[in-house]
């Protein structure tokens, strides 16, 4: 099971972490005002970790709640906390930023979302 | 479903004389498959868009090709009920009669030297959305 602050926020349905862009964060030149050829290194690049799932409840009102239960914790921007992915790799002083739906609640034999969550370091 | 000679056919009120048979096929028009990081295999399927499509496949009279006698078949994009009843192998026992809402999307026909066949297409529509478009009752 995945967490974020030990919660269960993603379990109703399935998703996956995506590794976040290890290195450097490089910008042109050219687009911090230098007429110079070339990019420079701004410092380590930020983390960046999403997954990509799909919400899945009942019926439009359970998963509603399962919603909820996310903006709560994105109204907690302020406070970080340890992300746990499926097989226990952990990332720390991650703040949850950014919940996406990635289309139209989708209604069959369950009401379900797919979305895209970012956690920012 | 399918429905061999099927009994009292009528669209949106009009006799359907000759009903060979009637197949009703439902397909996922959207699936979900989704997989998650645990394995190779799909953590979660559902059918988020369904198609139910109904043939209604009758003999037309050789001879009525050229006249009138056989009704016109109803306009493609026409809005109709399709009542049929059926039986467990044409038994009068278990009797049900279906009855579907849908809309006409082909008429086809198929000529050979001994017979001709009108196959007309359906796609079945529900009012509600979620509800089965075919309705089954006892008769």
């Amino acid at each position: 099971m995945s967490s974020y602050k030990s919660l269960d926020l993603f379990g109703s349905g399935p998703h996956r972490f995506i590794d976040p862009v290890e290195g450097q964060q490089i910008v042109l030149r050219l687009a911090i005002g230098q007429t110079l050829p070339g990019s420079l290194s701004l410092g380590a690049q930020e983390i960046i970790v999403r997954i990509e799932g799909r919400l899945v409840a009942d019926d439009d009102e359970k998963l509603s709640m399962k919603i909820d239960d996310i903006r709560a914790q994105l109204d907690n921007y302020a406070t970080t906390g340890t992300l746990e992915d499926h097989h226990g790799r952990q990332w720390e002083d991650l703040r949850f930023a950014r919940f996406e739906p990635d289309g139209p609640r989708r209604r069959g034999r369950t009401c379900s979302l797919a979305y895209i969550a970012k956690f920012y370091r | 479903m399918l429905a061999l000679r099927p009994n009292s056919v009528t669209l949106d009120s009009l006799p359907l004389e000759h009903v060979a048979h009637i197949i009703i096929d439902r397909a996922a028009e959207s699936l979900i498959e989704e997989w998650d990081d645990t394995g190779p295999h799909a953590a979660f399927v559902d059918v988020a868009q369904q198609r139910t499509t109904i043939k209604v496949t009758h003999t037309v009279e050789t001879g009525a090709l050229a006249g009138f006698a056989v009704p016109a078949p109803p306009a493609l994009g026409a809005s109709v009920t399709l009542t049929f009843e059926t039986a467990l192998a044409g038994s009068d026992g278990a009797r049900r009669r279906i009855t579907a809402s849908a809309v006409v999307t082909a008429v086809k026909h198929d000529v050979t030297a001994s017979l001709t066949t009108r196959t007309i297409t359906l796609i079945a529509a529900s009012a509600s959305g979620t509800s089965d478009p075919i309705a089954i009752e006892e008769v």
